[in-house]
C-alpha cells in the first residue's frame, strides 16, 4: 500500500500489531478500507478481530504500526472521530438502566447531525418498546436498538463488531436488512466482523480473512469469488499434464471421492481451466462458483494445515 | 463541557433510586426518637441520629458509587458506550466522578429533608454543636460552611479512592501486588514522618502533615483516575497499570514532599525563631538559653537552644528542653527532655560545638529542678516529694533522700515551689515552699540541707506564716537568699541565711518594688519605683542599704544584667499590656549614681519580673536584648549601637 493510498483510505491500518502481554492479538496487519466500500473481516473466534476493531476506534493503542480513520489517529482524536463514526459492539453496551427514549436523547446531546426522527422511525419499526430499560430489552431488540443509535449521527463510517451475534435467524436477516438499506440510501462506509458468513456475502464489497492475529486475505468480493472455484473432474489414468495444469490453479484441498476427483482452487481462471480441461486423461470437468463459508472453511482448514 | 454534563446529567438520572434509599433513610430518626429508654428529648434524638445517618448515608453512597461508577461498567464492558461517542476521556471521567458526588451530597441532603421540615433542627444542631466545640476546644472547628466543605471534600476523596480500589480489585492483575507495597511504603513513610514530628514535639507539624498527605493523596487519586480513563480507556488492566503508575508515582513525591516538609518543620536553628521570649544566660555569658515562637509554624511548637551570641553556634534541646540549669562555672548545662518521664541530659560547654549527651537518668516525676555543682560534676535533681544527688561522668547515684513533715505541697507545674543549690560539692540546699496544714492560707519555707558523704538530709530552716505568691532567688554561692513574697500589689523582701533560712536584714526599701537580684560583687539590686519615678535601690552583702538610683522612667522598671561590674542595664517602664513593646533601655552606673538611656523599644533579654535567677547575667550574654518585635540583638552600652543576630518579624 502506498502512502497516497492511505491518505485516501476511510481505514487504514498499516503494519498494525497488537499484544496482550506475551499475546499477539494482531500480528503486522495492513489493510485499507476506501470510502463507500463495505468491508468484511472475518475470522475464527479468537483470530484478533475485535482487538483490531478496539484500536481502530482509539480504545487501546497498538503496540506498533499506524491506524488511521479520515487520515486521523483514532487514539490521538478519538473524541472528533467518533462524531464521524457509528458503532455497534459485540455486545450491547448502552446503560442498562436507561430507556430507548432516554438514550435517544443522550445522544442526541452530543452529536449536531443527529438524527432524531430517524432513530425514532427505526425503533417503531423494529418494535422496541421506548420506556423500558436497556437491560430489560432482549437481545435483538438490544442490538436494533444500538444499531439505530449508531446510525442516528449519520455517520460516514460505520463500524460492526459481529453484531448479529446470538441473533436468531429473523433478527438476523432483519438487522442486515436495515444495514443494507442505510448503506444503501447514505454510500456509508462500513466495517464488519461477523460469524454470518451468510449475511455479509450479501452486503460485503471487500473481504479480509483473519487467523490467529494475521490478515490472510485482503481482496475484493469479485476478486474473491472469482478465483476461487470448486472443480469436479474424473481422472482417466495418471497425467503429468493434469497434475501440473491443476497445479496451476492453486488447489487448497484434493479429494478423492467415489465418483471422481474434487478440488478447491484458488486461483481460477478461464485460461486455466481450459488448460486443465484439455489435459489428458481428464475428463468432465466443472468448476463451480464457492460461497464465502466455502471459501472461508477452505482458507482457514489450508492455513490449519500449515500450521 | 457537552460531553461532562450530558454524562453526569445520564449518570445522575440513570441512579434515581438513590433518592427513595436516602428520604427511607430520612425517616429513621423519627422511629429511633420514639425508642424508649433516653434522657435526651424525643426532637434532639431526631435531630442528631438524621445529621448522623445522613452524613453516614452519604459516605455510604460515595463508597458505593465510588466502586461502581466507572470500575463496573470496566469490568462488564458496557463503558465503551461512552467511547465509541463523541465524549473526551476526561468528560467521561469527570461527569462520572461528579455525579457520584453530586448523588453522595444529595442523599445526604434528602436524608436530613424529613426531620428539617418536622422541626428545622439538624442543620441548627450542627451549628451549635460546632459552637459547643469551639468553646470547648476540643476539636478544630471549621464552622457550618467549612464543615460542609470538608464533608464534600471527603466525599470526593471516598469516592476516588473507592474508584482507584475498584479498579484495582477488579482488574486481578499483579499489579494488584505493586498496589499493596506501594501503599504500605507511603503509610511507612507517613508513619515515620509523624513519628519524627512527634519526636521534635512538632504536634501540629504532625496534624498540618496529615493534611498536607491528604491533600496529595485526594489530588494523586484525581490524578490517577483521570488518566486511568484517558489512557486506559476501555481496557481494564491497562487503566489498573496507569492508575498505579500515576497514583503511587505521585504519592511518592508527595511522600518525599511530606518528610521535607517535617524535616523543615521540626529542624529548626535560633534563626528560625520569630520572636525570642525566653533566655537565660549561662555563668560567664558565653551560652544562653532561648526559646520562642517560630517562623511559619505552628504557636504550640517552641524548640529551645542552647545558643552562643558570639559564634551562632547553637544546640537543640530535643523536644523542648527544659528546666536547664548551668553550673556556676559555666562549663556544664543540664536539662529535662520528655514530659512524664524526663530524661535528663547534659552538654559540655567548653566545646565549640556542645552536643546533647544523655546522662542515662530518668526521673519518676514530671515537675523537677536541677541545680549543678560548681564544676558541673554533680547534678541535683529536685521534685516536690524528694532530691536525688548523681554523678555525671558515672550516671551514679550518690545521694537520694525524701522529704518528710513538709506539709501539702502546693499543685500545679511549678506551684510546688522547689529549689536546690550546691553550697559545695558535698552539700546541697533545698528550698521548698508548701501550704501550711492548718490554715490554706498561709505557706512554709522548709531549707533542708542534704550532708552528700554523711547521707543525710536535714530540715535546717523553716520560715513560716508566708502568705501570697513566695519567691527565692539564692545568691551564686548559697549562702544567702532573698525570699520575697508578693501579697496584694505589695512586695516584701527580706536576705536570709542560705542554711538556716534565719533572717539577715530586711530589704525594705520604700516604694513598689518590681525585682531583685545579686551582682557579681554579693551586693543586692532592687527595683522599683517611688513617687512615681522608677529607682534601683543598693543593699550590701549583708543587707545593709547603700545607695539608690533614680532612672528617668515613669513608673517602675525591671533588672536586666550586669555588662561591666557596677553598671547595670535596665528596662522601663513597667505595667500594662505589651509594655515590653515600648520600654526602653537605660545603663545604671552605680559607682556614679547615674543613669543614661542607651536605647528605645529595648529590653534586656534576661529580665527580672520579680523573680529571677539570682544573680545578674554578666559577660557577653549581658549585652544581649530583644526588640519590639522578638529579634535578639547585641547592644553596645556604651554606644547604643545594635547587632541583630536573630531577626525576627
Amino acid at each position: 500500500m502506498t502512502g497516497n493510498q492511505t491518505n485516501l483510505a476511510t481505514i487504514a491500518l498499516d503494519d498494525v500489531t497488537i499484544r496482550y502481554g506475551a499475546t499477539v492479538a494482531a500480528d503486522s496487519v495492513t489493510l485499507s478500507v476506501e470510502k463507500g466500500s463495505v468491508y468484511a473481516l472475518l475470522g475464527r473466534n479468537g483470530a484478533g478481530k475485535t482487538s483490531l476493531i478496539r484500536c481502530m476506534l482509539g480504545q487501546r493503542k497498538a503496540q506498533a504500526g499506524s491506524i488511521a480513520l479520515f487520515g486521523e489517529n483514532p487514539w490521538k482524536s478519538r473524541a472528533d472521530l467518533m462524531a464521524r463514526v457509528g458503532v455497534v459492539p459485540e455486545e450491547p453496551d448502552a446503560p442498562p438502566e436507561m430507556t430507548a427514549k432516554q438514550l435517544e436523547a443522550f445522544c442526541s446531546k452530543l452529536y449536531s447531525t443527529w438524527d432524531g426522527r430517524g432513530v425514532r422511525d427505526r425503533l417503531e419499526r423494529f418494535e422496541v418498546p421506548n420506556n423500558l430499560p436497556f437491560r430489560r430489552l432482549s437481545k435483538g431488540q438490544k442490538e436494533q436498538l444500538t444499531l439505530a443509535l449508531a446510525l442516528g449521527p449519520m455517520p460516514d463510517l460505520l463500524i460492526l463488531d459481529d453484531p448479529t451475534l446470538g441473533l436468531d435467524a429473523v433478527a438476523r436477516k432483519a438487522f442486515f436488512e436495515e444495514l443494507v438499506g442505510e448503506l444503501a440510501d447514505r454510500g456509508t462506509t462500513a466495517f464488519l466482523s461477523s460469524h454470518d458468513l451468510a449475511g455479509v456475502e450479501g452486503i460485503a464489497s471487500h473481504v479480509g480473512v483473519m487467523r490467529t492475529g494475521r490478515l490472510l486475505l485482503d481482496e475484493s468480493m469479485e476478486s474473491l469469488k472469482g478465483r476461487f472455484r470448486l472443480l469436479t473432474f474424473g481422472r482417466d489414468g495418471g497425467s503429468p499434464d493434469a497434475d501440473r495444469t491443476l497445479s496451476a490453479m492453486h488447489p487448497l484441498r484434493v479429494s478423492q471421492q467415489p465418483w471422481g476427483v474434487e478440488a478447491v482452487v484458488e486461483g481460477f481462471g478461464d485460461e486455466a481451466f481450459a488448460d486443465f480441461s484439455a489435459a489428458p486423461g481428464v475428463t468432465d470437468p466443472e468448476a463451480s462458483p464457492l460461497s464465502l463459508e466455502d471459501v472461508f472453511i477452505a482458507l482457514d482448514g489450508k492455513e490449519g494445515e500449515r500450521r | 463541557m457537552k460531553g461532562f454534563t450530558s454524562v453526569l446529567m445520564r449518570e445522575t438520572a440513570q441512579r434515581r433510586t438513590i433518592w427513595w434509599a436516602a428520604l427511607a433513610a430520612g425517616l429513621l430518626p423519627f422511629l429511633l426518637a420514639v425508642l424508649p429508654g433516653t434522657t435526651f428529648s424525643r426532637a434532639e434524638i431526631r435531630d442528631a441520629s438524621a445529621l448522623g445517618i445522613a452524613a453516614g448515608f452519604g459516605l455510604l453512597v460515595a463508597l458505593v458509587l465510588g466502586a461502581s461508577v466507572i470500575g463496573r461498567d470496566l469490568s462488564e464492558g458496557r463503558i465503551s458506550f461512552d467511547f465509541t461517542r463523541p465524549v473526551g476521556g476526561l468528560s467521561i471521567w469527570s461527569g462520572r466522578m461528579a455525579a457520584a458526588v453530586v448523588l453522595a451530597l444529595g442523599s445526604a441532603l434528602v436524608a436530613l429533608l424529613p426531620a428539617t421540615l418536622a422541626g428545622g433542627g439538624p442543620v441548627k444542631l450542627m451549628a451549635v454543636s460546632l459552637g459547643r466545640s469551639s468553646a470547648d476546644g476540643m476539636v478544630p472547628v471549621f464552622g457550618v460552611f467549612w464543615s460542609t466543605v470538608l464533608y464534600l471534600l471527603t466525599l470526593l476523596f471516598l469516592v476516588m479512592l473507592a474508584h482507584a480500589g475498584s479498579v484495582m480489585v477488579r482488574s486481578h492483575s499483579l499489579w494488584l501486588l505493586v498496589d499493596l507495597v506501594c501503599c504500605l511504603g507511603f503509610l511507612a513513610v507517613l508513619f515515620l514522618t509523624g513519628r519524627f514530628l512527634y519526636a521534635q514535639g512538632a504536634i501540629m507539624g504532625i496534624v498540618r502533615a496529615a493534611w498536607i498527605a491528604l491533600g496529595i493523596l485526594l489530588l494523586s487519586l484525581l490524578a490517577a483516575g483521570a488518566a486511568q480513563v484517558c489512557k486506559g480507556r476501555t481496557d481494564l488492566k491497562a487503566g489498573h497499570k496507569i492508575i498505579s503508575i500515576t497514583l503511587w508515582s505521585l504519592c511518592a513525591l508527595g511522600a518525599v514532599s511530606i518528610a521535607g516538609y517535617a524535616n523543615w518543620y521540626a529542624r529548626v536553628s535560633p534563626a528560625d525563631l520569630a520572636a525570642v521570649y525566653l533566655g537565660r544566660t549561662a555563668p560567664g555569658g558565653r551560652w544562653v538559653y532561648l526559646g520562642g515562637w517560630l517562623k511559619h509554624r505552628s504557636d504550640q511548637f517552641r524548640p529551645a537552644f542552647l545558643y552562643n551570641p558570639k559564634t551562632g553556634k547553637y544546640l537543640r534541646l530535643g523536644v523542648r528542653g527544659w528546666g536547664v540549669a548551668f553550673s556556676s562555672d559555666g562549663s556544664r548545662c543540664v536539662w529535662l527532655e520528655g514530659w512524664k518521664k524526663p530524661d535528663l541530659y547534659t552538654a559540655d560547654l567548653t566545646k565549640r560545638q556542645p552536643t546533647a549527651m544523655p546522662a542515662g537518668i530518668t526521673l519518676p516525676e514530671r515537675y523537677n529542678r536541677l541545680a549543678l555543682s560548681a564544676n558541673g560534676g554533680r547534678c541535683a535533681i529536685a521534685s516536690r516529694s524528694g532530691v536525688s544527688l548523681y554523678d555525671l561522668s558515672s550516671g551514679k547515684l550518690l545521694a537520694s533522700a525524701r522529704f518528710r513533715d513538709s506539709g501539702t505541697p502546693i499543685p500545679g507545674a511549678w506551684g510546688a515551689l522547689v529549689l536546690a543549690r550546691f553550697a559545695n560539692e558535698d552539700k546541697l540546699v533545698i528550698d521548698s515552699v508548701s501550704r501550711d496544714r492548718e490554715n490554706e492560707n498561709e505557706f512554709s519555707l522548709f531549707v533542708r540541707t542534704l550532708y552528700v558523704r554523711r547521707k543525710k538530709l536535714l530540715v535546717t530552716g523553716r520560715v513560716e506564716h508566708l502568705a501570697g505568691a513566695v519567691q527565692i532567688i539564692p545568691d551564686s554561692t548559697g549562702t544567702r537568699f532573698v525570699l520575697a513574697t508578693h501579697e496584694s500589689g505589695e512586695f516584701h523582701l527580706s536576705l536570709r541565711d542560705g542554711t538556716s533560712g534565719a533572717l539577715l536584714a530586711p530589704l525594705g526599701p520604700p516604694g513598689k518594688l518590681r525585682s531583685a537580684a545579686f551582682l557579681s560583687d554579693g551586693r543586692i539590686a532592687v527595683a522599683g519605683s517611688l513617687d512615681g519615678t522608677a529607682h534601683i535601690w543598693i543593699f550590701g552583702a549583708g543587707g545593709v542599704p547603700e545607695t539608690s538610683v533614680a532612672v528617668p522612667i515613669k513608673g517602675s522598671l525591671l533588672l536586666g544584667s550586669e555588662p561591666a561590674p557596677g553598671r547595670l542595664l535596665v528596662t522601663g517602664p513597667v505595667g500594662g499590656r505589651d509594655w515590653y513593646k515600648h520600654a526602653s533601655l537605660h545603663e545604671v552606673n552605680l559607682a556614679a549614681g547615674t543613669t543614661r538611656q542607651v536605647a528605645k523599644n529595648l529590653r534586656p533579654l534576661v529580665w527580672h519580673w520579680w523573680f529571677g535567677e539570682g544573680t545578674l547575667p554578666t559577660g557577653n550574654a549581658a549585652r544581649l536584648c530583644l526588640t519590639a518585635d522578638g529579634s535578639l540583638v547585641d547592644v553596645d552600652p556604651a554606644t547604643g549601637r545594635e547587632t541583630t543576630l536573630i531577626k525576627g518579624y
